[in-house]
């Protein structure tokens, strides 16, 4: 019955969702045509230049879409009309909330990925385009300056194996801040349609998500410090290995062991809200 | 016989108001239960605690011998009283989506009875007509063979034509054996239906009984309610 409701849960989040990934996919895709434009005049060079430029906002823009995706649909699903068929649905609240779970951190990796994509496609691009700029064309346009730093920035792709462990470095990190994050969007929408908040939960989520945020950040920041203050000195590094040629960057793993903790917690929390406390309106 | 649905002191309150306070009552399987009362009275409440809607209440509820939970839902069809269908879904993805999820969901029963209604399948629930849409969610309630129907107020505002139609629906589709519990404020036109009477108001169960019993005191359904709510000017 799992598999149902995350297939189900994949296509109702997926339809809201597919939008903004085809968007993105084609302004990237816009990008890299100008680029591939070998005779490009001045004011193109422009508008291909500013375009890029745009692209990075608009990845910044499609995380934070994402999130709101997520805080739109499962809101929808499980609090509003809607909610009178997702509760009629014979699963438990633990499945329930496991299968939101599961489909929203995956939606929000897919907007990442994409995202940096676009800041990658992006700055590969303005640097072809940059090279394409003669002396008088940079004068005409105003771009000097900016062709003198892309001069000398090194942006080129990175070996297999190397994006490899850029993945598998970035996917550990991400998953454990995402499935923290993703809880505590849970947590909040679900908290804020107990009674209390019930009639205004407009007003509520902001401030539990504001609330939320702050005390994670807090604990997550602070108790590793105070945990050694009290002799329990933890200490597990987990080394990715070299990577792009230089740094060693790796993972201490004190703060995603308390991030799963707390995320642990806030999902027996939240089961327990939904499944005791929640009544539809 | 034994108890579809048990309630032992159950109550429930928003806020400061208590609608529903230490109710006892036992409804046997295989009847037609009419549950009545005045406005605000608790009847969605109750349904809605039996089927999962609410949760913040306290006492007892079992539904086929066990907690309202997965298996309780498994067994028991609710028609609500708003529709609750996605927007975007088409009346054949609904039948597919119930199929997915219901056991117990009779697909072909379905399609069968979207042909009957005169809805399309490939008709999305946005583009429905608000009786279209009671429709679709009528033949999605009744396409399962449940152990129970929590039916709120499935005549509620149609013309007299369309109730004769929903009850057909209703009464032709319900499998052997199986429980209605159906609120409703037209008696008059139910209680020859209904197998037993159950009337709810002041936070309390006021009448629980058999059809035929109330009948042998020489009153009508109506009648009963008429002495149980008196208007009061």
């Amino acid at each position: 019955m799992f598999i149902k409701l995350l297939k189900n849960d994949f296509i109702q989040t997926g339809r809201m969702y597919l939008w903004l990934l085809g968007t993105g996919v084609a302004a990237g895709g816009i990008g890299a045509l100008f680029t591939l434009n070998q005779q490009i005049g001045a004011g193109q060079l422009f508008v291909a230049l500013l375009w890029n430029l745009l692209l990075i906002l608009g990845a910044l823009a499609l995380y934070v879409l994402s999130l709101a995706i997520i805080l739109v649909s499962t809101n929808r699903a499980l609090f509003t009309e809607r909610g009178y068929l997702t509760f009629a649905l014979p699963v438990s609240s633990a499945q329930m909330l496991g299968s939101k779970l599961i489909t929203n951190i995956v939606f929000v990796l897919l907007s990442i990925a994409e995202a940096a994509g676009l800041v990658y496609t992006s700055f590969f691009n303005m640097r072809r385009l940059v090279e394409k700029v003669t002396e008088s064309m940079a004068e005409q346009i105003g771009i000097a300056d900016v062709k003198d730093s892309f001069a000398t920035m090194d942006i080129g792709l990175p070996s297999f194996s190397e994006l490899m462990q850029f993945l598998s470095f970035f996917l550990v990190a991400a998953v454990m801040i995402l499935v923290l994050v993703m809880m505590v969007c849970l947590f909040v929408l679900t908290v804020s349609h107990v009674r209390p908040f019930q009639a205004k939960p407009g007003l509520w989520i902001p401030v539990f998500l504001a609330a939320g945020a702050a005390a994670c950040i807090w604990i997550v920041s602070e108790a590793p410090k105070r945990l050694a203050e009290k002799g329990f000195s933890i200490s597990v590094t987990l080394s990715m290995g070299r990577m792009f040629g230089g740094e060693n960057p790796s993972i201490n793993m004190v703060g995603p062991i308390i991030m799963l903790v707390l995320s642990a917690g806030l999902f027996f929390l939240t089961n327990w809200l939904l499944s005791r406390k929640i009544s539809l309106k | 016989m034994t108890d579809i649905i048990t309630l032992k002191r159950l109550t429930k309150a928003y806020g400061p108001k208590v609608v529903l306070e230490n109710i006892d009552l036992a409804i046997p399987a295989g009847s037609i239960v009419g549950l009545m009362g005045p406005n605000g009275c608790g009847k969605t409440s109750l349904m809605k605690i039996l089927t999962g809607m609410i949760n913040d209440y306290s006492g007892i509820v079992r539904v086929g011998g066990q907690s309202v939970g997965a298996y309780s839902k498994s067994i028991t069809a609710y028609l609500p009283d708003r529709s609750y269908l996605p927007a975007w879904m088409t009346a054949k993805q609904c039948v597919n989506y119930m199929a997915d999820f219901f056991k117990d969901f009779d697909s072909p029963k379905a399609m069968d009875m979207l042909e009957a209604f005169q809805l399309e399948p490939g008709q999305r629930v946005k583009t429905m007509s608000k009786g279209m849409q009671e429709k679709l969610l009528l033949l999605l309630t009744m396409s399962r063979r449940a152990k129970l129907y929590v039916l709120d107020e499935p005549l509620g505002g149609v013309d007299p034509s369309a109730r004769q139609f929903i009850m057909d629906t209703i009464l032709h589709n319900r499998p052997e054996g199986s429980t209605i519990l159906l609120s409703t404020h037209m008696i008059y036109d139910m209680e020859r239906v209904f197998d037993y009477a159950l009337m709810i108001g002041r936070k309390q169960v006021l009448l629980f009984d058999s059809v035929p019993n109330l009948e042998a005191q020489g009153k009508t359904l109506n009648e009963l309610f008429q002495e149980v709510f008196p208007y009061v000017y």
